[in-house]
């Protein structure tokens, strides 16, 4: 595994380098443009640096998916399924790979995000060290969320970072197997298209059967019961104050099973033409 | 094993024991290439059985075979020398000097990148890869097809240079001409279906000619 996982990272590490570099850069110049005060350009800049915060993290994660492509299914798929390495050792090792890729882009982001705050907070007049902003948003959530519900949060907030790579690949390793793997990157887009519309459908049966979700209580926020039916029932009143959560065990039962039927393409469906 | 209507391999029973160069021979899209990718474990959807060394194709097959796809099948900006790296991380029985005595004898420089080489010059480093492993099985895709007649003997000569006496080497081509005087065997195939097969030197005595005229022959 340490040795698919070296090569993996020998492999990206250029693309993801240039794709990280050129997102930080306009981060950067997002900030130097808002700081300015300029109108117009600091605006700009504000919207500018908080997208390219925004996507560094699924940028990367769909450049890992074109060079899983290109590396499993194109012309170096001959060469990565002549292993001699069980296909669902190697695809767990993609999967690892991009997993990490997400978690440090992440990280990433929260830095650039520092940064970027010192020159949002100078068009707006704020205090511009990012580190008393960050304790004061820290200190808002903490008042009114609990310890157990903030790791919640948390893992959840990079679940639904984590599944993406894992249902992209699904939709490449699918797409790549016959007979659609003669339409080239059409088979993977298909797949993704179907999973797109599988995976709403999952989302809206699983609000409507799992009644759950997260609601201000008692200055609190925490867990309640929560029917989306008898909510459309009564008219919708309760909506804006709770969020509703059922959609979230639907939407990993469908990555688990993307991960399930992804391994058993690398295992015995491969067909490279 | 069909591609929609059309069936690529059909009925198709081949037996190849070891210490053999086999000729694998036909038109284009007579079912030469799925064959090998079959035998080389990189195509799951046939039915029938498979047996390579003794094995399925799998992981285990996979350790004995040595594949030669008919196609740049490296990272086009890899240099040389990782892609030596890469082989002898993957590979047991890869002989990394013997991988850099045939990169020399095709005088090609470890510190360039195949994407800065020419067709035939990537082909030989790909051959120079493929032939250094000691491997049972060597399935060769057209390795001599797309460079120019000189190019053609250094690379046959590559290919020979290391072989093992027990090893198989199934080499694709039409390019007969070229492979005559060093294949022990050939299969003959047409349409999916093996149409001609058997030791050289049978044929060549019992057609009163030579593999090339056979061939010309068997496909006019």
């Amino acid at each position: 595994m340490i040795t698919l996982l070296k090569h993996e990272a020998l492999r990206t590490r250029g693309m993801l380098g240039i794709g990280a570099g050129l997102l930080a850069l306009l981060v950067l110049l997002g900030t130097v443009l808002s700081a300015t005060r300029w109108p117009i350009l600091a605006p700009l800049g504000i919207v500018f640096g908080a997208v390219a915060l925004g996507v560094l993290a699924p940028v990367l994660q769909l450049l890992l998916t074109a060079d899983y492509y290109r590396s499993s299914y194109s012309r170096t798929g001959y060469f990565t399924h002549a292993l001699p390495i069980r296909g669902g050792k190697i695809y767990a090792a993609k999967v690892i790979w991009a997993s990490i890729v997400t978690i440090a882009a992440l990280a990433v982001s929260l830095l650039l995000a520092g940064i970027y705050w010192v020159g949002l907070a100078t068009f707006l007049g704020a205090d511009r060290n990012p580190f008393t902003a960050a304790a004061g948003l820290w200190d808002s959530i903490t008042a009114v969320t609990s310890t157990g519900l903030l790791i919640s949060g948390a893992v959840f907030i990079l679940a639904m970072y984590l599944v993406w790579p894992v249902q992209y690949f699904f939709a490449v390793s699918r797409g790549s197997e016959m007979p659609l793997n003669r339409w080239g990157v059409g088979g993977p887009v298909l797949i993704f298209v179907i999973l797109y519309v599988a995976s709403q459908l999952a989302g809206m049966i699983g609000l409507f059967v799992l009644p759950f979700g997260l609601a201000m209580q008692d200055g609190s926020l925490g867990f309640v019961p929560y029917s989306l039916l008898d909510d459309l029932r009564l008219g919708g009143g309760g909506a804006e104050e709770i969020m509703p959560l059922g959609f979230l065990p639907a939407l990993l039962l469908l990555s688990v099973y993307c991960l399930w039927r992804t391994v058993r393409s690398w295992n015995r469906k491969v067909s490279l033409v | 094993m069909r591609y929609g209507a059309t069936k690529a391999l059909d009925d198709l029973d081949l037996d190849l024991p070891p210490g053999q160069i086999v000729g694998l021979l036909g038109e284009n899209g007579c079912g030469k290439t799925t064959l090998l990718k079959i035998l080389a474990g990189v195509l799951s959807d046939y039915t029938g059985e498979v047996r390579v060394g003794g094995y399925a194709p799998g992981p285990d097959s996979k350790a004995l075979v040595s594949f030669l796809p008919d196609t740049s099948f490296l990272p086009d900006a890899a240099r040389v020398r990782y892609c030596l790296e890469l082989y002898a991380d993957f590979f047991a029985d890869f002989d990394e000097e013997k991988a850099r005595d045939l990169i020399g004898f095709f005088g090609l420089n470890e510190s360039s990148r195949l994407k800065e080489m020419s067709k035939g010059m990537r082909e030989k480093v790909q051959i120079a890869l493929a032939m250094s492993r000691n491997a049972k099985v060597f399935l060769l895709d057209e390795p001599i097809s797309g460079v120019d007649p000189a190019a053609r003997d250094v690379i046959l000569d590559g290919i020979l240079r290391n072989l093992a006496d027990d090893s198989l080497l199934l080499i694709s081509t039409h390019l007969i001409h070229d492979l005559e005087q060093v294949l022990d065997a050939v299969v003959m195939m047409r349409h999916g279906k093996v149409v001609l097969s058997g030791q050289s030197d049978d044929l060549r005595s019992r057609y009163s000619a030579s593999l090339d005229q056979i061939f010309k022959e068997t496909y006019r």
